[in-house]
């Protein structure tokens, strides 16, 4: 694979199609990026490894789709990510229909590797920052982001205890996360 | 350093051998998928095959049945003609201004629809993963719930021309004869507002929505909010007063389409409703597990999703994961069914003899075919 090392992203996602170990050589790149990225919105080690099979085996499928103009392959592999999150946050798991078409079996995470690829998601210093943000939302938006976020109830439960509509405690739960994310994102810049 | 982690090292394997016995064959064949499938996957492979296809056959209320029953010839069957890659995932598209334009998380693509390429990207900066485009009045408009913002963007330039804070969070906005309307969600009292399209601001007096009104429907003289209480679940309102009436159907929400002097929504359990605006009574469609509803050149066209989830059901037809139905408004018959690749949370967007269907990574265009 050495004589791939040297190819851009680009040049190994056209070379795949040729040699598909220039494939391998994309992953190598990048798996560490999509599982950093999967297990900080996951904080589970075992759906951020199921997705990151999914989405290397999506990007592979899709791979001629991909457009250089639109944003680089680690963008576009991460945008991929947020779609296979996205599913998995609806369904309740993770999708494993790429997978199957490129007759992936399941890939099991040993505890070693959970373990490793919570040290990968360097979370600590972020759990942090989180507590401290929770502190300065308003109330009402943290008792939404934590029945939502924290106690993982669906949004009907979610409104009931809020005593307001479902769409609205959808509202406050996303603007709650919205300012977390504000938050963090001015503390961690200025760190 | 990929070796530090056994996973990956192994899912690199993994994947490696995966694409070596892929190389040079298409993927998922529908017979090599069912070889590969367990007696239970079998089974549902062959209740899908059952129950899907040919559902316009075997419903009273099909396609050839409807036909013969009397309902209008389509110009022609709808089909998909091409495919929209976009960069990263899509929330929501609208074809209007001289294109088809969707939002992304933080990008606005603008789409040639002569080529079905992306021709340009607007930055559209919130952080909100609820947004809605739509495109008319000389400009392109996008909601973003989080941010609470309204971005107006020149179709022409491509640049972002204005941005509105609104006093509450937008989660839907329509545009037609009635003007722009955005539904803002505040908690206890929403509101639906009318938009100024020169300032892209506020005007008017805002009008009381019952609470979690979520989505509406324009027409020339009306605007229809459908909300998710089980008491006041809809409402038809004139451009400047509201009136109420139940329907006795709870948790109402998804998408609404109107025309004619007629409304259809779909509700959260995904059942469609007919309403006139006139009033009388409201009834059900006999359509289940439908995702998302417009109405575009005389047609009602429902996305449903499949019977489940499983992978049987996507081996039915290679990259097909929902049913595109062409229905004929004026007696609700199913007209033709057509396999598309929308999925749970895709978004439609209607234009001239098109139809888009915004799936998260990529959108299809369904045109009507002789």
């Amino acid at each position: 694979m050495a004589e791939f090392e040297l190819l851009s992203d680009l040049e190994l996602l056209k070379t795949t199609d040729r040699e598909p170990a220039a494939f391998g050589v994309l992953y190598e790149r990048h798996v560490h990026a999509v599982l950093r990225f999967l297990y900080r919105r996951t904080v589970d080690p075992h759906l951020a490894a199921d997705l990151t099979a999914e989405t290397f085996a999506a990007a592979y499928i899709g791979r001629r789709k991909y457009r250089p103009r639109g944003s680089s392959v680690e963008g576009w592999l991460l945008g991929i990510a947020r779609h296979e999150l996205s599913h998995a946050l609806r369904r309740e798991r993770a999708d494993d229909r790429a997978r199957s078409r490129l007759g992936l079996e399941r890939v099991e995470i040993d505890d070693y590797s959970a373990q490793r690829i919570e040290e990968l998601a360097d979370l600590e210093p972020l759990r942090g920052l989180l507590r401290e943000a929770l502190l300065e939302l308003p109330s009402g938006l943290r008792e939404a982001v934590r029945l939502r976020v924290g106690l993982d109830l669906p949004y009907e439960q979610v409104a009931a205890q809020l005593g307001c509509s479902e769409g609205a405690a959808r509202v406050r739960v996303s603007r709650g996360l919205t300012k977390l994310e504000s938050i963090i994102g001015t503390r961690a810049g200025g760190a | 350093m990929s070796d530090e982690i056994p996973f990956v090292r192994a899912l690199g394997s993994a994947l490696k051998q995966g694409i070596e016995e892929s190389k040079g064959r298409r993927f998922s064949p529908p017979f090599r998928s069912f070889l590969r499938m367990t007696p239970a996957a079998v089974i549902g492979f062959l209740l899908a095959v059952a129950i899907v296809l040919p559902l316009s056959w075997l419903s009273p209320l099909g396609g050839k049945d409807s036909a013969a029953a009397g309902a209008p010839q389509a110009p022609g069957s709808p089909s998909v003609t091409s495919t929209v890659a976009t960069p990263t995932g899509t929330l929501d598209a609208a074809d209007g201004e001289g294109a088809l334009w969707a939002v992304g998380y933080e990008t606005v693509w603008k789409i040639d629809t002569t080529t079905n390429q992306v021709v340009d990207q607007i930055a559209v900066s919130g952080s909100s993963d609820y947004r809605r485009i739509t495109a008319g009045d000389g400009a392109v408009w996008v909601i973003d719930s989080g941010t609470r913002v309204l971005t107006k963007i020149d179709p022409v330039s491509d640049a972002v021309v204005g941005r509105t804070s609104l006093n509450g969070a937008p989660v839907a906005i329509t545009i037609g004869a009635a003007g722009i309307w955005v539904t803002l969600a505040e908690e206890g009292s929403p509101q639906l507002v009318q938009i100024d399209p020169a300032s892209g601001a506020p005007t008017g007096t805002p009008i009381p929505a019952a609470p979690g009104t979520q989505q509406i429907a324009i027409g020339t003289n009306s605007v229809v909010a459908v909300n998710e209480k089980s008491t006041e679940a809809q409402m038809s309102i004139s451009s400047r007063h509201a009136s109420f009436s139940s329907l006795g159907y709870s948790a109402l929400s998804g998408t609404a389409a109107i025309s004619l002097g007629q409304v259809w929504f779909v509700t959260s359990a995904q059942h469609v409703f007919h309403a006139s605006l006139s009033g009388g009574p409201v009834s059900r469609l006999p359509f289940d597990r439908i995702e998302q509803l417009a109405y575009s050149d005389g047609w009602l066209w429902l996305l449903q999703q499949p019977p489940s989830q499983s992978a049987a059901t996507y081996t039915v037809q290679e990259g097909a994961h929902s049913l595109l139905l062409q229905v004929d408004p004026s007696s609700g018959r199913i007209v033709h069914t057509l396999p598309v690749r929308g999925i749970v949370g895709s978004r439609i967007a209607v234009g001239s003899g098109v139809i888009w269907i915004a799936d998260g990574t990529e959108i299809e265009r369904v045109e009507l075919t002789n």
